[in-house]
């Protein structure tokens, strides 16, 4: 850990154009910069030296949050997570993101860091990233050609990696949540506050007319695969299948299986796939009850 | 119990300065010309030095001074105990981390620049990371000597008689975790020389006058040379006792440039290479009657030292003298090893070795009482120490003996707990745990002093002046409400001055647990000796024997006859005098214990604790939450209420941390959890509120009764959780911390449910 | 690598209000606002404990939301409004100079070493701003993100409900005068 930080060039863009041609400009050396919070961190703690720091905030509309005619929600990368939790839009139509906003860190990194920031480190980790994936969210990406849309699946390209090739995440679309969906996002770390999560699963369940079977569900990982992923052999079982406990064990064994967890400080892979299996389990049960 | 001041509770007095952001920390300090420092620290966790080139970093701009262990004019050689930490590495690293340069520059990152620039040449040695690999016939030499740094041996009774006729017999190996103290400050220190060639250090401290004395053993100077002021210290529980390297670094390179220098770490650096409390391996056998009734204790302590002993031997054997517990055992026999090893050193942490035995012994107290269908609490009350009652060392306690007070409270308290044990929701489990620990007062090697010096001024109002250092825990308000207790001054009317190694008496360390019963004495010493005084004159003024007299904020008026009075300033204006001035001084009598045997009497007197927890497990993930906690503590006095709550609860939640979160990991002897968010501290969300139960068995030879409690308050809440964990699940937890995983997996070994 | 061929780039003004006051320093980009408040503006009140947003020591209220000092870059505080614990005390009532939460932090003897203790009271000050009267949940919840070693929390717990339950809802800390 350093004392102070590498040096580096600062620059703020009032416009995403600017942002583009100051990133070409200063080459490989240049980052984008949302709130901050962790690429402060990665060069005091892990040795990250850059040439030049684009900060985005000043580029006007990228932290907004808004409901389109069709229903969907569109809320800007650089929406500040406190927002994202606290906002009354996101809580009543998209809650589960909200909850998941709450979860981060504390509420001093909250008020700084960037919905777009949590994604776009690409952390295995990020806490914003399962819910977006359960939520279908759309990234929407602007570059030189003009703006284009990344579905979230798609987004992450491994640790630390996206598919964005040097495009700027300017916001998500999220579509509205389906009728009856009820969605819970469960972190597991060993305190209340401040984790990085051991493991964590969102999940996304629509039941059928009749209440008795699954029609939808979409489960999602964090913290145990290089990058956030989506129970997909989970989510295919439980379609059509009875809701209880025989289609939930089932989802949370695949969900395990799907995990590909590493072992480091915060725990082992072995504990992270059973942990995958029991947030699962969990998880099913609350949005089923 | 008559007085007006002690017993009452006082609003510190340095609150404000703290609450407004004025208070100057060693950090806040900015002295003209200053330069600041930076340490080139080695990667490998045992090397030796083949070659320094220092030439690359001098190279660099506004770099002043580069400097390594030839540049050490006097001894390269520190530690409070044992003197076997070099102040920079001298031919071999033995941790990662260890300092092999240290730099002085115009600017943070010149200095920064310049310590990465340093060129160090190792060659690589193979290391020794755990103690029990340290230990056997052939190991890798951590020193040539030997890796085991430190023995001890216990013996009391006949264990093999004891065992014979116990009922139940009780084994089991426990294992302690590294930890880190995490005070919020990290280490500061700024040294200048002044325009007289003496050097004035102003630091984050427990102990100016150690400090004063390593820093002139390290430059070749007399003490007098020094002088070391303590600036607001955020926090020490040992480890700003535990090494003075911050110190001696800012030193020698405010020597080397002439100009001021500061020394401040990074958290990296704080968590990543300063003494730590030492991880043990233990090993228990522990015999009853069906009766409860203990017989023998036999425990072998096993502790990582690191790279060097500092306070190894020290710590060890206060291990091993509280190791059966605060329960009246009369066959013991305990072997102690502290093992050097490659990992960083460990030393002083608030509970002094005694945390770690009260994590086995109290496993091992559940397991009797669920062998023998006895209750816990009831179990430990059977056994526990009373006034007469024969310690392992063979003390007879003569007196302030508040276990039985304290596990009464903790087991109402448990009982009120378990209440709710139903409560719990679907898929967790709730358990309810009582542990009980002690702790001696003040070092057990030797007898231990205080002095304070009280002046009285012409109007009256008093200052003490006294060189045990408050580092947060309000020892200063205490010394402050003694000597206004003594003086019959408000305690308005007092200023506490400790600070200062020119001018405060060596009290010894800020740690032992020692400073309320030590220097608490010898200011109510020096108080009452001014007092003596000022009655003295008033009783040749007023032609009245002094026993008819009383002072009262500085008027002294015969009992009954309130007419008949004098002022204090009048006294003095009178006899020529410019005030009174006392001292007073205690020395805590002990007799250091048997090097064969361990017996003796190592502690004036012990403070004695019982604590009880509510836990809830999530069975699916082995996630523990404390949801209640009760903390008795047995102070003899509590002379400040509000502060002994303070560090109470303080003391609890440290204890709950040491029990299921917090551990310094190694990889081969690197740290990989160098930051808070690795190092997991309790976070206000992890902890219930503190109800705490202030015991007081008074202490015959404390002051109005008082004896230690800093760390008395810390010793028993790890062991207070592991119990509850195994009361909410069966399983009896015998690593710590207790991490959701490790509980985890133990249910599963176990067979025991996790849905 | 080309990025660290560059020179230090050079230093620019940064200008910004603190504590209602208009303040200028001259500033490296790679300075964080904590360095630049405490070794260019003389404001030592909020404190270095991790460097990482980890503790909480630093925490300032910056345009209206409570952040970590050490996370934030001090040109990214241009034009801003800044409170720090410097501004929180009610200096212009001589009779009663702390604010109520500081009165009420020292009376329930919340500060011990008090290295915590001005980002306890600048993250209190934002909680009580944002609600009023939280519940004892709230308030753990509201300093989650300050780790202290010495009080194991109760005393601060009890200080902020106290303050809140005796503070009228209106009241702001530190806010320009």
């Amino acid at each position: 850990m350093t004392m102070t930080l590498p040096p580096f060039r600062y620059v703020v863009p009032v416009r995403l154009d600017d942002a583009l041609d100051l990133l070409a400009e200063h080459g490989p050396g240049a980052r984008v910069m949302a709130g901050g919070t962790d690429i402060i961190v990665a060069m005091r703690e892990r040795g990250l030296r850059l040439g030049c720091l684009v900060d985005l905030k000043h580029i006007p509309g990228l932290a907004a949050i808004g409901v389109g005619p069709s229903g969907s929600l569109s809320i800007g990368s650089l929406t500040p997570v406190r927002d994202v939790e606290r906002s009354a839009v996101v809580r009543d139509g998209w809650g589960v993101l909200a909850s998941a906003a709450g979860m981060l860190a504390s509420i001093q990194v909250r008020n700084k860091a960037t919905l777009g920031g949590n994604i776009c480190n690409a952390s295995p980790a990020a806490d914003l990233a399962p819910p977006l994936l359960v939520l279908d969210a759309v990234a929407v990406a602007y570059g030189r050609q003009g703006e284009r849309s990344i579905p979230m699946a798609q987004l992450f390209a491994g640790p630390g990696r996206t598919t964005l090739n040097g495009d700027i995440l300017t916001g998500f679309t999220i579509p509205p949540m389906p009728g009856g969906a009820r969605a819970v996002h469960l972190k597991h770390g060993p305190r209340n506050a401040m984790d990085i999560a051991i493991a964590g699963v969102a999940v996304l369940a629509v039941p059928d007319a009749s209440g008795t079977r699954w029609a939808d569900a979409r489960i999602a990982l964090g913290s145990v695969a290089p990058t956030p992923i989506r129970a997909t052999a989970a989510e295919a079982a439980l379609r059509g299948a009875l809701i209880g406990p025989e289609s939930i064990d089932e989802a949370a064994r695949l969900a395990a299986e799907a995990a590909s967890p590493i072992g480091d400080v915060r725990g082992s892979a072995d504990y992270r796939r059973a942990m995958i299996a029991a947030l699962t389990r969990r998880a099913l049960q609350e949005v089923s009850a | 119990m008559n007085e007006t001041v002690v017993g009452t509770s006082v609003l510190r007095r340095d609150a404000p300065g703290k609450l407004i952001g004025q208070a100057r920390y060693a950090d806040d300090l900015v002295l003209p010309r200053m330069l600041y420092a930076a340490t080139t620290r080695c990667s490998l966790p045992h090397a030796r030095i083949v070659s320094i080139d220092t030439a690359p970093a001098l190279a660099i701009p506004g770099v002043h001074a580069v400097l390594t262990a030839k540049d050490i004019p006097g001894t390269n050689a520190v530690g409070p105990v044992v003197k076997d930490q070099p102040v920079l590495a001298d031919g071999v690293v033995r941790y990662v981390g260890e300092s092999v340069a240290i730099v002085a520059a115009e600017t943070k990152d010149a200095a920064m620049a310049a310590a990465a620039a340093v060129v160090v040449v190792y060659e690589e040695l193979p290391g020794v990371f755990d103690p029990i690999e340290g230990m056997a016939d052939g190991a890798r030499k951590v020193f040539a000597k030997g890796n085991i740094g430190s023995r001890t041996r216990l013996r009391r009774g006949d264990v093999a008689a004891g065992f014979a006729a116990s009922d139940v017999i009780v084994e089991g190996d426990f294992t302690t975790q590294m930890i880190e103290h995490s005070y919020i400050e990290p280490e500061s220190s700024v040294a200048t020389i002044e325009p007289d060639g003496s050097i004035v250090i102003y630091a984050a401290t427990q102990y100016i006058h150690y400090d004063r004395d390593e820093v002139a053993r390290t430059l070749g100077v007399p003490s007098s040379e020094v002088r070391v002021i303590q600036m607001t210290t955020g926090g020490g529980f040992g480890g700003k006792f535990g090494s003075p390297l911050p110190q001696c670094h800012a030193a020698l390179l405010a020597m080397k440039t002439g100009r001021p220098v500061k020394v401040t770490w990074t958290r990296g650096e704080s968590i990543g290479t300063s003494i730590k409390r030492h991880p043990y391996q233990m090993h228990y056998k522990v015999g009853a009657r069906s009766d409860g009734m203990l017989q023998a204790v036999e425990a072998r302590l096993i502790s990582d030292t690191g790279a060097y002993l500092v306070t190894g031997n020290s710590v060890l054997g206060k291990s091993t003298t509280h190791c059966t517990g605060p329960y009246s055992v009369p066959n013991v026999s305990a072997d102690g090893f502290a093992v050097h090893t490659n990992n960083p050193p460990s030393g002083a942490m608030r509970g002094y070795g005694v945390p770690q035995v009260t994590i086995a012994i109290e496993q091992v107290m559940d397991e009797i009482a669920h062998r023998l269908g006895m209750d816990p609490v009831e179990l430990r009350l059977r056994n526990a120490l009373d006034i007469g009652s024969t310690t392992a060392t063979g003390q007879v306690l003569k007196g302030s003996v508040g276990i039985k007070e304290a596990l009464r409270g903790a087991g109402a308290a448990a009982e009120a707990f378990r209440a709710e044990i139903d409560q719990a929701p679907p898929g967790r489990r709730r358990g309810v745990g009582v542990a009980a620990s002690w702790h001696g007062t003040a070092s057990a090697r030797r007898p231990s002093e205080g002095t304070t010096v009280v002046n009285v001024m012409k109007d009256g109002s008093v200052s003490v002046i006294t060189g045990a250092v408050e580092i947060g825990q309000g020892s200063d308000t205490v010394m402050g409400m003694i000597a206004a207790e003594e003086l019959r001054v408000p305690f308005e009317k007092v200023r506490v001055f400790t600070t200062d190694s020119a001018v405060a008496p060596d009290c010894e360390a800020t740690t032992a647990s020692r400073v309320t019963y030590i220097t608490g004495n010898a200011t109510r010493r020096a108080g009452a000796e001014a007092r003596r005084q000022i009655l003295e004159m008033a009783s040749q003024d007023l032609e009245a024997s002094v026993d008819d007299l009383e002072l009262r904020d500085g008027v002294v008026t015969v009992i009954g006859a309130p007419s008949r009075r004098r002022t204090f300033a009048d006294m003095v204006f009178e006899r020529g005098m410019q005030g009174v001035t006392a001292v007073g001084s205690f020395i805590a009598e002990i007799v250091a214990p048997d090097a064969e045997t361990m017996q003796g009497i190592p502690h004036p007197t012990y403070g004695l604790a019982a604590h009880a927890a509510l836990v809830e497990v999530e069975m699916d993930t082995g996630r523990i939450r404390v949801l209640k906690y009760a903390a008795f503590n047995d102070v003899g006095r509590a002379i400040n209420p509000i502060s002994v709550i303070g560090q109470s609860s303080g003391g609890a939640v440290m204890g709950i941390g040491y029990g299921i979160l917090e551990e310094v990991q190694l990889r081969e002897g690197r740290v990989v959890t160098p930051n808070f968010a690795t190092y997991m501290l309790p976070t206000a969300l992890d902890v219930p509120a503190i109800d705490v139960g202030i015991v007081e068995a008074p202490e015959a030879t404390g002051p109005y009764g008082a004896k230690g409690l800093g760390e008395l308050a810390a010793n028993p809440g790890g062991a207070t959780i592991l119990c509850a964990i195994r009361d909410a699940t069966g399983m009896m937890m015998t690593r710590t911390p207790v991490t959701p995983e490790r509980l985890f997996m133990a249910m599963q070994e176990a067979g025991v449910s996790t849905r | 690598m080309t990025a660290l061929q560059n020179p230090a780039p050079a230093k620019v003004v940064l200008s910004l209000t603190i504590n209602g006051e208009p303040r200028q320093a001259l500033v490296a980009p790679h300075r964080s606002l904590l360095e630049v408040l405490r070794e260019d503006l003389e404001l030592t009140g909020a404190k270095r404990g991790c460097d990482a947003g980890d503790c909480g020591a630093c925490s300032v209220i910056l345009d209206g939301r409570l952040v970590a000092s050490c996370l934030t870059l001090a040109l990214e505080a241009e034009g801003a409004t800044l409170r720090t614990i410097e501004g929180v005390a009610l200096d212009d009532r001589p009779d009663a100079a702390l604010h109520p939460i500081q009165q009420s932090f020292a009376r329930h003897a919340a500060v011990q070493c008090g290295f915590c203790t001005p980002g306890m009271v600048m993250a209190t000050v934002a909680l009580l701003e944002e609600n009023p009267h939280p519940t004892e949940q709230e308030v753990r919840q509201g300093i989650a993100g300050n780790l202290c070693r010495c009080t194991g929390y109760s005393q601060i717990v009890e200080a902020i409900l106290d303050a809140a339950n005796a503070a009228p809802a209106a009241q702001t800390a530190g806010a320009p005068r």
